[in-house]
């Protein structure tokens, strides 16, 4: 294959309002955080990426009566305070000096900070959640839950160069999934949308959520340094084979041995090479659209789901080539 | 079974043990020393040969010695240590170090004289031995009523009430009872005997890695002196999900002997190897839920008692052999039930059926590419100690395993004395947290299962909790879900806590890492547990969680920090024990339906005692004696964290600054320690925790309507351990600091060494 992937150059356009930096540090910083603490979650909320979680919550909202409750704006902030927890806490595991081009908090901040940060988001979160009522915080108690048991499975799954398409799935639908699904979720059932609807805009979560991991996993081996703020190549680095690297393993034998013999990963590029060139990254690029096509189906019903499917297809326009047309 | 072609009854007993090795043995032993009736069954005629590594660990020594068979422990060979070899010239040893109690050195006897030994143990307490082929149990009604064998006169039947069985890695019962295995990892181990040339070291010699062309595989290879010139030789190997399959293990043997035997090899020189290769399978999936089928008790190899990493098994099965007696006899004499054996077994031996393949292969990934075509290694030595798994083996040959169980505490006893319904339900409830942590994932259950028990300890937060809302029934489910909540905040930050210390270095950051996930995950339990209970509760642990980072947070700001200043210690123990212990307490009260003047008094109770801990406990790290190295503590000093003592030492005298400033290392730890003993430092401190502690009783003494003994127990409990700095506090609550300093040190400090 001839088409060299590379990311687009547009960061994401999101056609719908954003949660500010201010409104997620009020939330945030309840309770009287010591200086440094406070600093570094505000630096955290600051550099936050694209707010997509708290975007589809508020999007969500809008197919119930009651859009514009404070309930519904309480609860996209906390989304995205975990969100931003997650990665405070993925960046001391993952050891990132840099995520989307800044320095992360462990870097700047060090690890213990962004340690304690990441529980204090995730404790506030929590509170948040709590106080609408015992069924939300149950969800929100489950959600995390899934979300750590993606992270434990893929930590299980580390260097098994046998690790199949479904393994993977299931640890995305944790990992990923499990916060876009609430989300989407949560934006309707605060605003007091029926029941169908509920269904169908969870659904469109989950499925969102996992086209998303794809994405993410697929920029990781294509992108360098300047758009994520990672090299290229570090899942694998760490271990972690993601869905292009499965499939790349099943039609490439030379890639089960590279993969195998170095492990200090002195042939990276030319193991990067040798994945796109099977077209194992094609395929999990298929798998992205089907994800993204099932999270449009879901709502395909509902009135006016422009925007959703919208939201949908940025994530795929985040290559600037269409390789799977 | 047709009631016509039944074989013959020969014989009838209480308990019936299929097999007559170490596990079996040590079952019979102990039934018929507890009045039971036993027969043994076994298809050897004894002594029978048996492929083994041979080495006793000090706890199976310990073992014989309990049982009265000095005499094979004499006639056995000492170890004094082991050594882990990467090549003849990198190596590193370990010796054992003395503890009290404790044999001096480990062992190696043949399987043939060991297993003799134990079976006569057996019959000398009056057990009966058959000899004959079990095959399958047999039922009257639907209630297996004893097992079918093969004798040399023909089919026969034994009966029994309860049967064990332990009858090894290829155990026929277990195929009978359809137990099956769980689909992960096996191994596989193949020894030799042979002399050498020169004399061996008293050592355990662990080789490592195995490599089989150019690949790395998950084994070890070993060589144990039973002899001053006698050795077994052998490798084993683990079958990994995810990596190449070894080829034969005879091949892997032979060239595990020819690597010895290379110029410049080995300093015992030739082997002469003597008869032939042994094989045999080891049976490493241990399922808690498979121990059991009905009346029939599974132990020792039969139920995978086998320790994954290391493979070793015969101390495993020693102790699984007399708690299988002990279930036994409780079904049979007291009138108990005998379900839960295997349960027992995965509390009491955590490290058992845990999948290593993410470690395994982890471990075996970074070492391929290290080895030329001669077989010489480019692997370090310290490469190889930061491949935990590969270090693992060795410590776990050198160093004990540790076995803090709670039911000795005297915490528990002290509960006992107030209100035994408490205990029982303060027990119950350390179940419940073992089922809490464990998960489908069993690198996780690994590690927290050892956490639990290295750092957990007494569960303080649960414990308040449950003593301030005893009524003197079962706790209801709202209470035992908070008290698992709050139990479970104190593990996520107490191993949170360790990210940020030594946070340079690359084992630093994997313990960062792991710390991270496995602190995660418990909050994620808290806060799953948390949502079964109400609005409040969930509000109010969180908040507690928030004041846990800030306080962990301070800690580390002020790590090494020589200014730091009472009122700053003050703060952070507010936070970080205070305010976790206070909310328990009043959780308790609240749950219990007390008064709101009440739930304050409680609280206030919970503060002051969670201060008055803190101080203990830090008075105990300076002070008490580190039961495993026999060396003085000072953890908390080592890793930059100035406590009280500490503090008023450096306010008392400039020479504790001086030390401590110029201090670059730990080796002139002792005199620091000395420094501020001298000081008076940490008497002051142990006065301030008594001022707490009184603290304490006068807030309780504003509650009502609760019943207040088993709280006062509890402060009075930190007061005596306050006081003694010898061995007897550390038997006490706080022995699982004992337990704290050796994980620690062995995660960090040992390894730090390389």
């Amino acid at each position: 294959m001839d088409t060299v992937l590379q990311q687009t150059s547009t960061p994401w356009d999101l056609p719908f309002e954003q949660l500010s930096g201010e409104e997620l540090c009020a939330e945030a910083l309840v309770g009287g955080a010591p200086t440094e603490l406070s600093e570094a979650l505000t630096y955290a909320l600051a550099t936050k990426g694209k707010g997509i979680r708290p975007a589809i919550v508020l999007e969500a909202a809008k197919y119930g009566p009651h859009p514009d409750a404070t309930a519904v704006r309480r609860a996209a902030t906390a989304v995205e305070l975990l969100h931003v927890a997650t990665m405070m806490h993925d960046d001391v595991v993952d050891r990132a000096a840099l995520r989307r081009g800044v320095p992360t908090v462990a870097a700047k901040y060090g690890m213990a900070t962004a340690t304690v940060g990441g529980i204090w988001l995730l404790a506030r979160f929590v509170e948040i959640m709590s106080s609408f009522g015992p069924s939300v915080a149950t969800r929100a108690g489950e959600c995390i839950a899934r979300m750590c048991a993606g992270q434990m499975l893929e930590v299980q799954e580390m260097f098994n160069l046998e690790r199949t398409a479904g393994g993977y799935l299931e640890a995305s639908k944790g990992k990923t999934g499990a916060l876009f699904e609430l989300s989407a979720r949560l934006g309707a059932e605060l605003s007091g949308a029926p029941d169908g609807t509920i269904e169908r805009l969870t659904l469109y979560g989950l499925e969102l959520g996992v086209s998303f991991q794809i994405a993410d996993d697929v920029l990781d081996l294509i992108a360098g340094d300047e758009s994520t703020g990672k090299l290229p190549g570090n899942d694998i680095r760490q271990g972690v084979y993601t869905l292009p690297v499965i499939y790349s393993l099943q039609g490439e034998p030379k890639l089960r041995d590279l993969l195998a013999h170095s492990s200090e990963m002195e042939d990276l590029p030319s193991l990067l090479g040798l994945i796109n060139a099977c077209g194992g990254i094609t395929r999990a690029c298929g798998d992205c659209v089907a994800h993204v096509e099932a999270a449009k189906a879901a709502v395909l019903d509902l009135e006016d789901a422009g925007i959703l499917a919208t939201v949908a297809d940025l994530v795929v326009s985040q290559y600037e080539e269409d390789p799977w047309s | 079974m047709n009631a016509h072609d039944a074989a013959p009854l020969i014989e009838e007993a209480e308990l019936v043990v299929v097999g007559g090795g170490p596990a079996g043995s040590a079952c019979a032993a102990r039934a018929a020393e507890r009045g039971l009736d036993v027969v043994v069954i076994d298809q050897g005629s004894f002594p029978r040969e048996k492929a083994c590594g041979d080495g006793l660990t000090r706890s199976s020594v310990a073992y014989l010695h309990q049982l009265g068979l000095d005499d094979l422990v004499s006639q056995s060979y000492e170890i004094e240590g082991a050594r882990l070899v990467v090549s003849h010239r990198k190596r590193r040893e370990k010796r054992y170090t003395e503890r009290p109690g404790r044999p001096r050195w480990a062992r190696c006897v043949s399987r043939r004289v060991l297993d003799t030994a134990l079976l006569d143990a057996a019959l000398e307490r009056g057990a009966r031995f058959i000899q004959g082929r079990v095959d399958a149990p047999y039922t009257v009604g639907r209630r297996v009523a004893g097992v079918e064998l093969q004798t040399d006169a023909g089919r026969a039947r034994v009966g029994a009430q309860v049967v064990i069985a332990a009858d090894g890695a290829t155990s026929r019962m277990r195929r009978k009872c359809a137990l099956g295995s769980p689909n992960h990892m096996t191994a596989t181990a193949i020894r030799q005997y042979a002399t050498t040339e020169h004399e061996l070291d008293p050592l355990f010699e662990i080789y490592v890695p195995v490599v089989s062309g150019a690949d790395v595989l998950f084994g070890y290879g070993w060589v144990f002196p039973l002899g001053a010139r006698l050795a077994n030789v052998g490798i084993g190997v683990g079958r990994v999900p995810g990596l190449k399959q070894p080829p034969s293990l005879r091949v892997m043997l032979d060239a595990f002997v020819e690597q010895l035997q290379r110029p410049g090899g080995a300093p015992f020189g030739h082997l002469q190897l003597l008869g032939e290769p042994s094989g045999s399978p080891l049976a490493i999936d241990f399922s808690s839920s498979r121990c059991q089928f009905e009346n029939i008790l599974f132990t020792g190899d039969a139920a995978r008692t086998v320790d994954p990493i290391t493979g070793e098994g015969i101390s495993y099965a020693l102790h699984a052999g007399e708690i299988a007696a002990d279930f036994a006899y409780g079904g049979l004499r007291e009138g108990r039930s005998i379900d839960g054996v295997g349960l027992h077994l995965a509390r009491r031996f955590p490290r058992l059926g845990q999948d290593l393949s993410p470690a395994a292969r982890r471990s075996t990934l970074k070492l391929h590419g290290r080895f030329g075509p001669e077989g010489e290694s480019t692997v370090k030595l310290k490469m190889t100690k930061r491949e935990p798994l590969l270090y693992a083996v060795a410590r776990m040959a050198a160093t004990p395993k540790s076995d803090t169980r709670l039911s000795g505490m005297p915490i528990l006893e002290l509960l006992e004395r107030e209100d035994t319904a408490l205990a029982e339900a303060l027990l119950d409830l350390s179940e419940k947290m073992l089922d809490a942590v464990n998960t489908e994932f069993p690198l996780v259950s690994e590690v927290l299962h050892r956490k639990f028990r290295a750092r957990f300890g007494p569960m303080l937060a649960a414990t308040l909790l449950l003593s301030s809302s005893a009524t003197g029934g079962c706790p209801s489910d709202l209470t035992t879900s908070a008290a698992l909540a709050c139990e479970l905040t104190r593990l996520a930050h107490i191993t949170l806590g360790q990210v940020g210390q030594d946070s340079q270095s690359s084992l630093g950051h994997t313990n960062a890492a792991m710390a991270i996930l496995f602190g995660d995950f418990c909050i994620t339990r808290a806060v799953d547990l948390a949502t079964l209970t109400n609005q409040s509760v969930m509000q109010s642990l969180m908040a507690v969680n928030r004041d846990l980072c800030v306080g962990g947070l301070l800690e580390v700001h002020d790590l090494f920090d020589l200014k730091r200043t009472p009122r700053r210690y003050f703060e952070v123990a507010e936070k970080r024990t205070a305010a976790l212990f206070g909310l328990s307490a009043s959780l308790g009260a609240e749950l219990a339906g007390a008064s709101q003047a009440t739930v304050e008094s409680v609280r206030r109770y919970g503060r002051a005692l969670g201060v008055a801990t803190q101080i203990a406990n830090d008075v105990l790290d300076l002070t008490a004696r580190d039961e495993i190295g026999g060396t003085s503590a000072g953890t908390d000093l080592r890793s930059g964290i100035y406590t009280l003592p500490v503090i008023y030492s450096l306010e008392a005298d400039p020479k504790v600054r001086r030390l401590l400033a110029g201090r670059s290392d730990t080796d002139d730890l002792p005199a620091v320690l000395h420094a501020i003993n001298a000081s008076g430092g940490i008497e002051r401190a142990r006065g301030v925790c008594r001022d707490r502690l009184t603290e304490a009783r006068r807030a309780l003494a504003g509650a009502v309507g609760i019943r207040q003994a088993p709280l006062e127990g509890l402060a009075e409990l930190v007061l005596e351990c306050l006081g003694e700095s010898n061995s007897s506090a550390l038997s006490g609550p706080w022995s699982v600091r004992g337990d704290a300093i050796y994980a620690q040190r062995v995660q960090l400090s040992d390894l730090r060494e390389a």
